[in-house]
């Protein structure tokens, strides 16, 4: 049978139990058609088939990215991001440059605003954003999602009861356009309904782009809820088909009637059930080292918790919460196990989101329980340099147990791996790599082990095995070719690792190539394809 | 010739009783509101020029102000004659003059709201002039009103209408309390629920409105607006109600029965609740007959109860109204068992829905065997609790009242329970055939109210 594509002359690590590996791979109608040798793989070849001498390189299942919120991410990717500014004027002139550039009446959203950065640590007010940018809503989100400083006319559009009480006023009982903790919640949702449709799509078209040359050819999404809007689910719901990469959705909310309207198998998400450490509210067992006394926060209590799970759990759906701490963690395996004591339920893949400071008997538990856990490497990546936020947080001590994959990849517990993007960049190359360099050896995954996270295991975590996670006959031919292999390099230099080639179903998405030679980011793309899917 | 103003809401100046606001320009309105807003006070024009046009020179912007107020000063002449509303009190200074305004909603809600809150009052009176105010707060102060190059003003407004709102809620809050203590329940649930609208968070009002609910016999309604709140918590800040709102509610959830206080009158009476919750174990119907509006939404609040204290065994059928076609109502009835055994872990689900698919599609309709299978299809769950509520059991299809007949004989052995409101308004011959027939059967019940 002729084939599509061939690819030949590579390392083609398929991902299966055996550990094996090929040399060529033939792909027709977006299936893998045969992975053999390079004598083998003539028979697939006719006139009409695309070859591809890989010279040696590497190909691996197409990344899938288990944690993502991808609406969010594609905002900001329109958003002025103000991390390098320093002082109220450098966050004028950013956004007067925006303005310059935006329609009129468009919104310009800010993100990253760290006051500690600037050199007074006083946030701009709505006088100052005013000058400015008089005609058209101005909302920054500060770094910890805590604070949202508005200018007048975004202030007017939001029309806050001023019984949320938490909004800023001057000596004169004027706003300032500082808006904090619950108000700041309210205020982003109204920011995100201000935002159109069309500015969402061409966020989309932009992150897609970017993704796609990271390899990744899945995205699970968690979108809607508390922090976001869930019009951000709705909208992807509706655009997802028209995407060149699957995406597949968990809607954010407690509401099952929206799930079950949309026919979702999936309930739940990055549903809060502590908070974070950056903003020391996961719930511990022991205060936070940088704030006597605080434990965190717990957002359900044990009887809403257990109801929300066995609800969900009853009608047959998979769950996804959030929980960061122990005490958490611990929270949402008890309600995990009620319901399964309630209902049993084999392969339900019920998932922990994030999982970051887990006690042993928590992970021997949660393996008993038949839990998925969908766990972000990266973090240790950038979390983990001395005087880091974890170690400011937790401590030293404290600091060296979190995300233990060595433990919880011993005790046979499934680990998708995920970037949590918009807080962490979409790059499962750099994960892989975060996973095997841990900063506490003993914590560390072997290389096997961390490409698992993001292709076999990340697939199981959607229940999608059969159709991807390995470079198997009859799968899906979501394919990545790197220009070295993760499971020979050094393990230290897995992160230069380079992305040459994104295949999905059987397509070529990105040519690393083209995108060279041209020295353009979109140009590297095959407009064809990316063309027909966006 | 007089001159009228409208600020709460929509910005309205209305001129020997036509509005003008369309011949005025933004700015225009925006001075002249603010004018209106200070009467007693004395403006440079200096301050005024600075205030709606300080991003330009001085001259210019006096220029502005100059011109403004002319066309103000024009739209409010009449045949010719101007009215001196806007003087100039010294070369450099101007004033609106008071006297001249024949109304101002915000000059009245101000003074209406100050009166309400005078100690010599009595109820009533208090009542009235709060009732007033509320009458004449159309929305926030200057709704959808904002000029974007003048930021002083903008702040002069979100100053404004916090505090105008500030005072709405006071009004409100005021209002309920005032009624609840007449015993007005249903009247003091009203202001509350005006404010949930402008504040769909506040939970000291929620606190508030469930417990009026609870007290005046709307306990259904009470514990749905509770879990009305707790769904909004979760889905906008992830919070769950505060420990007050969830100790009342828990305590409405164990008080089954409330007794209204003595001197409201026209609430729920005991009886229905009583006549309601007394029933028999096994195959059960409870039909209520009445010709009473009033009373059929009594028994419908006091079923809804039912509803929510056994969501997982209750099928409510005929909500909506509406003369059913021959076997609608059999339909409602197989969808509402399909439902009920979908929420109970014990059933084989998919054996149950293909069931009822297979009857829905049975053609052509052989009624015996019809009934037959349903009631197998029932006999399948055998040993569970159903409750099926019929709201308008008067709507009801002849062929789904023989089936209510057929049932009495072939599942008497099951645990249904049956609650139906017939309103004898609509005289459904077969029902009445029906009651004839089992009005001496031991599992019906006929209770006329």
């Amino acid at each position: 049978m002729s084939a599509d594509l061939v690819l030949y002359n590579g390392v083609i690590v398929k991902m299966d139990e055996n550990k094996s590996v090929q040399e060529a791979v033939a792909v027709r109608a977006g299936k893998i058609l045969a992975v053999c040798s390079n004598q083998d793989i003539k028979e697939y070849i006719s006139d009409n088939t695309e070859i591809i001498d890989l010279d040696g390189k590497t190909v691996v299942p197409g990344f899938i990215d288990s944690h993502v919120h991808l609406m969010p991410t594609c905002i900001n990717e329109l958003a002025i991001n103000f991390e390098e500014a320093r002082s109220v004027d450098d966050i004028l002139d950013l956004i007067k440059e925006r303005r310059d550039k935006s329609l009129p009446q468009e919104v310009i959203p800010g993100i990253r605003l760290d006051e500690f950065q600037l050199d007074n640590r006083i946030l701009p007010t709505k006088n100052d954003i005013d000058k400015v940018a008089p005609n058209q809503p101005v909302f920054i989100s500060s770094i910890e999602f805590h604070t949202v400083t508005v200018n007048s006319y975004a202030l007017h559009k939001i029309n806050l009861p001023f019984t949320v009480n938490s909004i800023e006023k001057d000596s004169k009982g004027f706003s300032t356009g500082r808006i904090y903790h619950h108000a700041s919640t309210i205020a982003r949702k109204k920011m995100y309904e201000m935002i159109s449709d069309e500015t969402q799509s061409q966020g989309l078209q932009i992150t897609m782009k970017k993704v796609i040359r990271k390899g990744v050819t899945s995205l699970v999404a968690m979108e809607g809820g508390t922090l976001f809007h869930d019009r951000h689910a709705e909208f992807l719901l509706g655009e997802k088909s028209k995407l060149p990469i699957d995406i597949i959705v968990f809607y954010q909310t407690t509401d099952i009637n929206k799930v079950l309207a949309y026919n979702l198998p999936r309930f739940g998400g990055d549903i809060f059930l502590d908070g974070s450490f950056r903003s020391r509210n996961a719930a511990l067992y022991e205060p936070y080292s940088d704030s006597p006394g605080n434990t965190g926060t717990m957002y359900f209590t044990q009887e809403e918790i257990e109801a929300f799970v066995l609800e969900a759990h009853e009608r047959d759906l998979q769950i996804a919460i959030h929980a960061v701490g122990g005490r958490a963690i611990n929270r949402l395996l008890d309600a995990y196990e009620n319901a399964l004591i309630k209902n049993p339920r084999n392969d339900h893949r019920h998932r922990i989101e994030h999982f970051e400071l887990p006690t042993a008997s928590q992970i021997e538990r949660a393996k008993r329980l038949g839990i998925v856990l969908s766990m972000q490497p990266t973090y240790e990546y950038f979390f983990r340099e001395p005087e880091g936020m974890y170690e400011v947080r937790l401590g030293k001590e404290r600091a060296l147990q979190t995300n233990p994959f060595r433990k919880i990849l011993d005790s046979g517990i499934v680990v998708a791996g995920g970037s949590d993007s918009d807080v962490m960049p979409i790059d499962p190359i750099l994960g892989i790599h975060a996973a095997v360099n841990h900063p506490n050896a003993a914590s560390r995954a072997t290389p096997f082990e961390a490409l698992k996270m993001y292709t076999v295991n990340a697939a199981i975590g959607v229940f999608e095995e059969n159709s991807k996670g390995t470079i198997e006959k009859n799968k899906l031919a979501d394919m990545v070719v790197l220009d070295n292999n993760p499971l020979q390099v050094r393990t230290d230099s897995i992160k230069d690792i380079k992305v040459v080639y994104t295949i999905k179903n059987g397509r070529i998405l990105y040519d690393a190539h083209i995108y060279k030679s041209h020295k353009e980011e979109c140009k590297g793309f095959s407009a064809k394809h990316i063309g027909e899917s966006l | 010739m007089s001159l009228k103003a409208k600020f709460l809401g929509q910005l309205d100046f209305i001129y020997n009783e036509e509005s003008i606001t369309s011949s005025l320009s933004q700015k225009a309105c925006g001075l002249l509101c603010y004018l209106m807003m200070n009467p007693r006070k004395t403006h440079y024009r200096e301050q005024l020029a600075e205030m709606f046009w300080g991003n330009s020179r001085v001259y210019s912007a006096n220029n502005s102000l100059r011109y403004t107020l002319w066309i103000i000063r024009k739209n409010l002449e009449s045949d010719g004659h101007s009215q001196v509303y806007v003087t100039n009190s010294s070369k450099n200074t101007i004033k609106f003059i008071e006297d001249k305004l024949d109304s101002m909603d915000v000059l009245q809600f101000r003074k209406l709201h100050s009166r309400s809150r005078e100690s010599s009052l009595d109820s009533n009176t208090r009542i009235t002039f709060m009732e007033e105010a509320s009458k004449l707060y159309g929305g926030i102060f200057l709704n959808e009103f904002y000029i974007k190059d003048a930021p002083a003003f903008n702040d002069w407004v979100f100053f404004e209408r916090e505090e105008l709102q500030r005072l709405y809620f006071e009004v409100q809050v005021s209002l309920s309390k005032e009624y609840e203590k007449l015993g007005l329940y249903d009247k003091a649930i009203s202001p509350l629920n005006k404010l949930i609208k402008i504040d769909p968070l506040h939970e000291d009002i929620y606190y508030r409105l469930i417990n009026l609910y609870n007290i005046s016999g709307y306990r259904a309604t009470a514990i749905e607006t509770y879990h009305k709140l707790k769904k909004i918590l979760r889905e906008e800040l992830n919070i769950s109600p505060m420990k007050d709102i969830h100790a009342l509610y828990q305590q409405i959830r164990i008080e089954k029965e409330i007794v209204p206080p003595q001197e409201h009158e026209g609430l729920v009476k005991s009886e229905p609740r009583q006549l309601i919750t007394l029933y028999k174990d096994g195959f059960h119907m409870k039909i209520f007959v009445t010709e009473s509006t009033s009373t059929i939404q009594e028994i419908s609040t006091l079923l809804k109860e039912i509803k929510l204290d056994n969501m997982s065994t209750t099928a409510e059928i005929t909500k909506l109204p509406g003369k059913r076609v021959p076997y609608e109502g059999l339909y409602e009835i197989a969808d509402g068992y399909l439902d009920i055994a979908s929420k109970r872990v014990e059933c084989d689900i998919d054996s149950v829905a293909l069931e009822i698919n297979r009857i829905k599609n049975t053609y052509p309709l052989e009624k015996y065997v019809l009934f037959q299978s349903l009631c197998d299809a029932f006999h399948k769950t055998e040993g569970m609790k159903m409750i099926f509520i019929i709201y308008n059991l008067h709507f009801l299809d002849d062929d789904t009242i023989d089936f209510l007949s057929f049932m009495t004989r072939k599942c008497g052995n099951m645990n249904i329970l049956i609650f139906a409101i017939y309103d004898a308004n609509w005289d459904n011959q077969r029902l009445n055939l029906f009651k004839m027939e089992f009005h001496n059967d031991e599992k019906m019940e006929f209770i006329d109210i």
